[in-house]
């Protein structure tokens, strides 16, 4: 490769390099982990805790009571409400739960208070255990009637897993990272090519150096900013699903997903530098500085976006997997079925290869038109295909 | 033409768009330490030529040739362009844009320092290296421009219209410029529609017409014959009337110009004739001024398109 190829990459990818972008995002993040952290330290810090309520029962016993709780729940026997307010009044404990028809239970404290739905949360289990005893049945049989029942799905002899709720949010995840990377080389390509053309520095650049050199320059520079954007949001990802829970640190350290991570990579990489290049040669082609066509770019990215996702709960249906063999479909709808586990490694392999195939073909129509393309201010799209096939019909 | 040795020749280059006909049978040739102008009118196919020349298009028919080889084989390293149109990059600072040119000519690092430092002081762009180039005026501009087209001292210099946007004083630094790429051997061409400039700096003149190349003889720097004394003109300013005695003075003619003088104008053949047209005048009259006047490129410019555009009126 040429040397001056990274020249021209370097000085794009610097000259649209801006960390404002991320320092933002950033902000956000960090304001996120306030509200979620600092928040919740600071509430914990300012409520009260270690609030002993006392539950109206004939039972004696209650279930143990984790260490962490706000509350503390004790059992008093109904009959002895009048000596439990007057504990309430001297302060002994916080309040007194008494139940009355209709699975209501009222709350006697010595002044207003506002940790109801709290108090409601943590009652939840003392609740369902009184209520077990009151009924005669066991506990644990009544925690099975009422939790929804889980399906681990099980594929013998297939490698791949399915990886239930946070695999379908995962490559969820991916799709739109995949699509805000792509977009993001929009406004490089659009000013580096288009508007170069049309403020004729292309012109100058092109006297001194050839236009595959400055063609792959362009394009490794778009790469990169790509990359670097769905880099960006990848980390920002992760760590506001770490920070809320989503995921830990066991899931992606997991070497088991190793090789999808590499997979999702390599097609998103590879359908990154497709809609590159094919950004690349529409921007050439802009017959004139404020064609509309710019503004519409974005629709066809995010049509094939689109497309995927309605694939997204089947990723085994057809449709997804003509799309994922199709250049333009294929960062979206490959790395869904290789979370999905519904691609073999072939199968893998073959999209790679027509990605790649159509990434040299495109390159190569895309240089083919360009020379001519870039003196062509005002002139008909038609016209400049036609006069490159002239060109190299003649040789020249 | 000038006597360096030839490197740069076109012969009968042609190129069309869209079916309309812009270079017709172009020929020229340009030396090693020569200036070469291309003039003529504004779509004369100039800019169309130097692009040719450059590699940017290719011509339909015709050669282009560089040292005797298809200008193709000419290296890009050696090519210094400035298009009629210009273009920068606008967010950047003068000095690294004038770096990142300089690896796109393919110069070695320790050379792009001396290069970037010697044309920032020769172009009086040093001031502003850290400045951001949008910010410059159109003529600083212009500047860069230059420099950034002879950080690689190029052997094949080709300038559309070098001089516009700048101040005379720095028209004069261009021109000097010029002058000096040209002594180091390397071969210019340019084009411009300063004539004035164009005399004092070219060697050889071509004069494009709807795309049809004719050389100008006898115009610029290399001209070695004066011409014959039939081109001369005198021009003779008088403070009185017209007086029969001028009838004696062979094709003269005689107006007043706007401050009231009468100004007799023949043509100059011959020492003799001019002694004794000169006897006449001075005894009829107060001669006030004396010019000899020759035909310069600006008439000969003006003389070449109107006969191209009689001869298309003209049908021939």
């Amino acid at each position: 490769m040429d040397r001056r190829t990274m020249d021209v990459a370097a000085f794009e990818f610097r000259s649209f390099f801006d960390f404002k972008g991320e320092l933002i995002s950033l902000a956000i993040l960090a304001l996120i982990a306030a509200i979620r952290f600092g928040g919740d330290a600071i509430m914990a810090l300012s409520v009260p805790t270690n609030l002993v309520i006392a539950v109206e029962s004939t039972s004696h016993s209650l279930p143990d009571q984790t260490l962490r709780s706000r509350f503390s729940f004790v059992i008093t026997s109904p009959h002895e409400r009048k000596q439990a307010l007057e504990r309430i009044d001297n302060g002994q404990i916080a309040g007194l739960l008494a139940e009355e028809p209709n699975n209501t239970f009222r709350l006697y404290t010595k002044s207003r208070v506002f940790w109801t739905d709290a108090l409601a949360t943590e009652f939840l289990p003392i609740h369902r255990w009184l209520s077990t005893i009151k009924i005669g049945v066991d506990h644990n049989d009544i925690e099975r009637l009422v939790t929804p029942p889980q399906i681990v799905p099980s594929y013998p002899g297939i490698e791949e897993k399915a990886g239930g709720l946070s695999a379908y949010i995962s490559t969820i995840s991916i799709m739109v990272i995949i699509i805000i990377g792509i977009i993001s080389t929009l406004p490089l390509l659009l000013q580096g090519i288009a508007g170069e053309k049309f403020g004729r520095i292309s012109e100058i650049v092109l006297s001194a150096i050839s236009v595959p050199t400055w063609i792959d320059g362009k394009v490794i520079a778009a790469a990169l900013h790509g990359l670097k954007t769905m880099l960006s949001y990848t980390i920002y990802g992760l760590t506001l699903a770490l920070l809320l829970g989503y995921f830990g640190f066991d899931q992606i350290t997991d070497p088991d997903h190793w090789r999808g991570i590499a997979f999702t990579l390599i097609s998103g990489t590879l359908g990154l530098l497709f809609w590159i290049v094919l950004f690349a040669l529409v921007a050439a082609l802009l017959p004139n500085a404020k064609s509309p066509i710019r503004n519409t770019l974005v629709l066809a990215p995010m049509t094939c976006l689109l497309l995927c996702l309605n694939g997204a709960k089947e990723p085994d249906n057809s449709f997804i997997v003509a799309l994922s063999f199709f250049p333009p479909t294929m960062p979206f709808s490959m790395p869904l079925r290789i979370a999905s586990g519904t691609a073999s490694t072939l199968e893998f392999l073959a999209s790679m290869a027509f990605a790649i195939a159509s990434l040299i073909a495109l390159r190569l129509i895309l240089l083919r038109v360009f020379t001519r393309a870039i003196l062509n201010v005002g002139g008909k799209i038609n016209g400049v295909i036609s006069y490159s096939h002239k060109e190299t019909a003649s040789g020249l | 033409m000038h006597e360096g040795l030839c490197l740069l020749k076109l012969e009968l280059v042609r190129k069309s768009f869209r079916g309309a006909v812009v270079v017709e049978d172009a020929s020229f040739a340009a030396s090693a330490g020569g200036i070469l102008a291309l003039i003529g009118p504004n779509g004369a196919g100039k800019s169309t030529t130097f692009r040719m020349i450059c590699g940017l298009i290719h011509p339909d028919s015709g050669a282009l040739t560089w040292s005797g080889n298809p200008i193709s084989l000419l290296s890009k390293e050696r090519l210094g362009f400035l298009p009629e149109e210009r273009g920068l990059y606008q967010d950047i600072t003068v000095e690294r844009l004038l770096i990142y040119w300089a690896r796109l000519r393919s110069m070695r690092s320790d050379a792009i320092r001396h290069a970037v430092e010697l044309w920032m002081d020769r172009l009086e762009i040093a001031p502003y290296r850290d400045v951001l180039v949008s910010t410059l005026s159109k003529g600083n501009q212009q500047k860069i421009q230059l420099a950034i087209c002879l950080l690689h001292s190029p052997d094949l210099l080709v300038f559309d219209e070098p001089f516009s946007g700048l101040d005379p004083a720095n028209q004069d630094l261009v021109t000097n410029l010029l002058l000096e790429q040209a002594d180091r051997g390397a071969v210019v061409v340019i084009s411009a529609h300063q004539l004035a400039l164009v005399e004092r700096l070219a060697t050889d003149v071509v004069l494009m017409n709807k795309g049809l190349t004719s050389a100008l003889e006898g115009f610029g720097r290399s001209r070695q014959l004066p011409p014959t004394a039939s081109d001369r003109t005198v021009v003779v300013y008088l403070k009185g009337r017209h007086t029969p005695e001028f009838a004696d003075i062979a094709k003269h003619s005689a107006k007043r110009d706007h401050l009231g003088r009468l100004v007799l104008t023949f043509p100059a053949s011959g020492l003799k004739e001019l002694a004794s047209a000169l006897t006449i005048i001075c005894s009829c009259d107060e001669v006030l001024d004396i010019e000899l006047d020759r035909p310069g490129l600006h008439q000969a410019y003006l003389k070449s398109v109107s006969n191209y555009q009689s001869g298309i009126n003209h049908g021939s």
